[in-house]
């Protein structure tokens, strides 16, 4: 038993030496080899990923064309822009100080019809 | 992490599949295949896996590999006409060496007496011994890299040491 374990014991050694005496060809295709695998994993990974992606996506586009169409009557409303837009315009301004001439023809027009 | 494994492991595994074929290209073939299959179907595994696995493809491939060749020399016996069936895995080898190992011995290149005593050995007799003596597995791990029982890996490891021990007497005896 002893003897055998002694004997595979130098088997071993002269078989690591010979992997340590790897040759430079065969190091360089093994590294190649173990980059495709590595790879294949890379690439796993994505391709992992893209029926979520798909399925968030179709989600999205569902909920768009639900919610768009309820979204039209916003559309209407003017934006805080357009508003300011008018506000600041001097023709509004115009209208507001001369409210009282206005009122005043409005209720001269009402009593002669 | 799976490019670390394989690279710690790719030189080895080398070794392995080139006893049994006494091929370089073979050789290179096999484990790029064994790498490949582990990146494709187990590279999620929890990484302590990875070794164990890794053997069992290579294993898988080596015998793969060596059916295939039994077949080829079926063929070419048979177009030979030679009367010689070829055999099964349990009992026969790719008879590719020429070198006796006692003669390597003489010539002290012990290296090419130990590989040339591994490859006459049968395949899966060199397979076990390698696994459990080289790499260091247990008796099950090997059984369940060979994907055989573990009484057949006992019987395989002893019956290759007493023939490693024939072809290789004066260095078995030798300090």
């Amino acid at each position: 038993m002893k003897d055998e374990k002694a004997f595979t014991e130098r088997i071993n050694r002269v078989l690591n030496e010979q992997v340590d005496q790897f040759d430079d060809e065969n190091s360089r295709r093994l590294k190649q080899a173990r980059m495709q695998a590595v790879e294949i994993v890379g690439r796993k990974h994505t391709q992992n990923w893209k029926p979520v992606i798909a399925f968030a996506f179709s989600i999205l586009l569902g909920l768009a064309i639900i919610v768009w169409p309820k979204l039209d009557g916003f559309n209407d409303i003017s934006s805080p822009v357009e508003d300011l837009d008018l506000l600041v315009a001097d023709d509004s301004l115009q209208l507001y100080e001369e409210l009282e001439f206005y009122q005043w023809l409005l209720v001269d027009e009402t009593e002669a019809g | 992490m799976l490019n670390a494994f394989l690279a710690g492991t790719e030189k080895r595994a080398y070794r392995l599949a080139y006893i049994a074929t006494q091929s370089n290209e073979d050789a290179l073939d096999l484990v790029q295949e064994a790498m490949m299959t582990l990146a494709r179907r187990y590279a999620e595994r929890d990484e302590g896996e990875w070794p164990l696995l890794f053997h069992r493809i290579l294993q898988n491939k080596i015998r793969d590999w060596y059916r295939r060749q039994t077949v080829k020399n079926k063929i070419f016996s048979w177009f030979q006409g030679d009367s010689d069936d070829g055999g099964n895995i349990e009992d026969n080898t790719i008879d590719t060496q020429t070198v006796e190992p006692e003669r390597a011995l003489q010539n002290e290149n012990l290296g090419k007496a130990i590989e040339v005593a591994l490859a006459k050995l049968p395949i899966r007799q060199q397979q076990t011994f390698l696994l459990r003596a080289w790499e260091g597995l247990s008796v099950n791990e090997t059984a369940e890299a060979m994907g055989i029982s573990i009484g057949s890996v006992k019987t395989h490891y002893s019956r290759a040491i007493a023939a490693l021990r024939t072809s290789l007497g004066t260095f078995y005896y030798e300090g």
